[in-house]
């Protein structure tokens, strides 16, 4: 029980942790952000998109 | 929009790509070295297809600013995540795979990060019920990726902490890194860079050249450490009787 308390809030930083980077890199700068917005990282060597629906 | 020039330099890099997956693909189904490493065999063998083959086909067909390319490129991204996730999962397996109850620990914590980013990324659509789909697609896409980026981070770590003697391990984890730091950093500097169309054309080259740079490590990784022998087999009986005459 112990053992699943402890891995459940290692857990939550973790995920706490990589949305909070994903929110600080998106952020960063003081100048508004261009249109449309590329926040979006991806995997691959393939010419990315706009996301859809964006 | 992109020069000629810019589109040739995007070519290439796709086509890189492309052979470098092959490459890793071959070199791991020769002499059987994909059964030493089954996770990396699969998610290289799933990059080509799904980059390497299925949105060249998309871009060719549908274009690089349509919608169905759009939904083809953002839906196999889901999957290169997920793949890369189980990546990690694999990893951490075979980083820990002397010590079992460290192991059962590091199981766990995986179970939970998986359903934690599903449900934040869950919980931030549930007020924005219009394009729910794609929406959810790419929010899940990027968490999970950066959640990938923290869990590959903290693999590395331990890898360090714990002193384990893997050489092999430790590139392929270094190439993880160079995906998935290389691609927070691109987006870092695309935000930071005042002047928009340099830093749109640094991100559209630059995050193909971090998934080149981690098919390269990986290649590395693949090309310098020898196979394991198993020291049952009968080369590895014959390793080990030269060692020991040594």
């Amino acid at each position: 029980m112990k053992n699943y308390f402890f891995a459940f809030l290692l857990a939550l930083l973790v995920v706490l942790s990589g949305v909070s980077l994903r929110r600080s890199v998106v952020g960063i700068g003081t100048a508004p952000a261009p249109l449309p917005p590329m926040t979006s990282v991806a995997i691959g060597t393939a010419p990315a998109p706009l996301p859809p629906m964006q | 929009m992109l020069h000629s020039g810019d589109k040739l330099l995007s070519y290439g890099l796709e086509y890189a790509g492309c052979g470098m997956e092959a490459l890793i693909c071959f070199l791991l189904a020769r002499e059987g070295r994909w059964r030493h490493l089954k996770g990396l065999y699969l998610y290289v063998a799933g990059l080509f297809l799904l980059d390497g083959v299925g949105r060249s086909a998309a871009l060719n067909y549908f274009g690089q600013r349509s919608r169905q390319y759009a939904y083809f490129y953002w839906l196999t991204d889901v999957l290169l995540a997920l793949g890369a996730f189980l990546l990690i999962c694999g990893f951490f397996r075979r980083a820990s795979a002397k010590e079992e109850k460290f192991w059962s620990v590091v199981r766990t914590l995986l179970v939970f990060v998986f359903i934690l980013v599903v449900g934040m990324t869950g919980l931030s659509l549930s007020r924005n019920y219009s394009h729910l789909f794609s929406k959810f697609i790419v929010e899940f896409s990027q968490n999970l990726y950066f959640t990938c980026l923290v869990l590959n981070t903290l693999l590395y770590v331990m890898i360090q902490q714990l002193a384990i003697d893997d050489e092999e391990l430790g590139l392929l984890v270094c190439g993880l890194g160079v995906q998935f730091a290389g691609g927070a950093a691109v987006l870092a500097l695309y935000h930071l860079t005042l002047g928009e169309n340099f830093a749109r054309l640094i991100f559209n080259f630059f995050n193909p050249a971090c998934t080149l740079g981690m098919l390269l490590t990986w290649i590395y990784a693949i090309v310098k450490t020898p196979e394991p022998i198993p020291v049952g087999s009968r080369s590895g009986k014959a390793a080990l009787v030269e060692a020991v005459a040594e």
